[in-house]
């Protein structure tokens, strides 16, 4: 038995429901995905505005780049589920052999192909911007279009501050839902009738998660509505400065 | 950017053009893939508003391969000029679908999927350089 044969390098089959994440922009991860059912969109976070690079279907490789590339070393796009959809996950060492025989004039194809092709998106990304800028007004829709993500309902108590403007307010009450887009907040220390706030305000906030671990972070204002409590508002926020150890503290955190 | 040698390999004759000379025209058929030995080039898409310039390739780029992974006989997605004086490298189109037949099929399916989003981001970029003019 040869060492390709061992059963290490079967690839595994999930299966994603529609709206799943599939692969976050930014993240570290070596695994190839080839879709086998369903439909996915490819798209890229800019100023916290999503921009579609492609819709792709049955047959479709993603998540290559870093194989092909290993200069890069983080995830160029974020990838989700807009069908439900069976994905084949390749580990990259089910490929490493192949690759190496593979004839240097395919692998010169494959990787202008792939230069042509981070180029042409960065391009898309750009263009998308500057339209959408153009056009878009901050509204509750967007934060809630934003925010695909898993999120998890909860109630902890926050404190937090306005930090974009030299009057220090203040923010207190509790989140009632968190993930790796933003938060949703319970306010209670400012009545609906008399909140400063506007959106696009941004915020320092600070909270101790369920699991014992603090979670700090900065975080924009991107809707007002009325809260649970009477005459209190709600406000709907995504983060604008996370750490990676904060995202990492709150993506265990955030696990089913 | 220097051509590799392996690339000659491939190369079944060369070519010369001049300034402004089309080298391969959006929506004719045809199966050459070249390599651009000397000069520059610029890719050139049709629109309704105009030419559109969206890529300018320089020595050792490939281009015109797009055809290799289009099932039968496809019509050209784009054009592609002489930006000053150019020679090029015809590539031999059998002998690279030959190399291309010996991948394996999950290398092949990567290839594929490549090209094809390379011609799908093309497109976007195109729609959304005429809508934003």
């Amino acid at each position: 038995m040869t060492y390709q044969e061992i059963d290490v390098f079967k690839a595994h089959l999930l299966k994603y429901r529609k709206g799943d994440l599939i692969i976050k922009e930014g993240d570290y991860g070596v695994s190839i995905y080839k879709i086998v059912k369903g439909k996915v969109l490819v798209f890229s976070e800019l100023e916290e505005i999503e921009i579609p690079l492609a819709t792709l279907g049955a047959g479709e490789i993603i998540g290559e780049m870093l194989f092909l590339k290993k200069s890069i070393e983080r995830r160029t796009a974020s990838v989700r589920a807009i069908e439900d959809s069976d994905i084949e996950i390749w580990h990259p060492n089910m490929l490493e052999k192949e690759y190496e025989q593979m004839p240097p004039v395919m692998k010169y194809i494959a990787n202008q192909a792939l230069n042509r092709l981070v180029r042409t998106s960065k391009l898309v990304v750009q263009l998308t911007s500057k339209r959408k800028k153009e056009k878009e007004v901050i509204n509750g829709d967007l934060w809630a279009k934003k925010r695909r993500f898993y999120r998890k309902k909860m109630e902890i108590a926050f404190s937090g501050r306005q930090i974009t403007s030299l009057k220090k307010n203040l923010l207190s009450g509790y989140i009632t839902d968190i993930s790796l887009g933003g938060v949703g907040l319970e306010i209670t220390n400012i009545k609906i009738n008399n909140n400063p706030f506007k959106a696009d305000d941004e915020f320092f906030i600070k909270t101790l998660l369920p699991n014992g671990k603090d979670l700090e972070f900065h975080a924009r204002l991107v809707s007002i509505k009325e809260g649970k409590l009477p005459g209190m508002p709600f406000f709907g926020m995504s983060f604008s400065d996370l750490t990676d150890s904060a995202r990492k503290d709150l993506g265990f955190f955030l696990m089913p | 950017m220097s051509i590799d040698e392996f690339i000659y390999a491939f190369i079944a004759k060369e070519e010369n053009y001049q300034d402004s000379d089309s080298i391969i025209k959006e929506g004719t058929s045809g199966d050459w893939v070249y390599v651009v030995l000397e000069g520059k080039v610029k890719v050139k898409k049709m629109t309704s508003k105009g030419l559109l310039v969206i890529d300018t390739l320089k020595e050792g780029d490939i281009f015109g391969e797009m055809i290799l992974w289009q099932s039968g006989k496809g019509a050209r997605t784009a054009s592609v000029v002489a930006d000053g004086a150019v020679k090029v490298g015809v590539l031999d189109t059998g002998f690279l679908l030959k190399e291309y037949e010996r991948l394996s099929p999950r290398l092949k399916d990567l290839m594929r999927s490549l090209i094809k989003r390379l011609g799908e981001a093309t497109q976007k970029v195109v729609t959304l350089a005429v809508e934003s003019n």
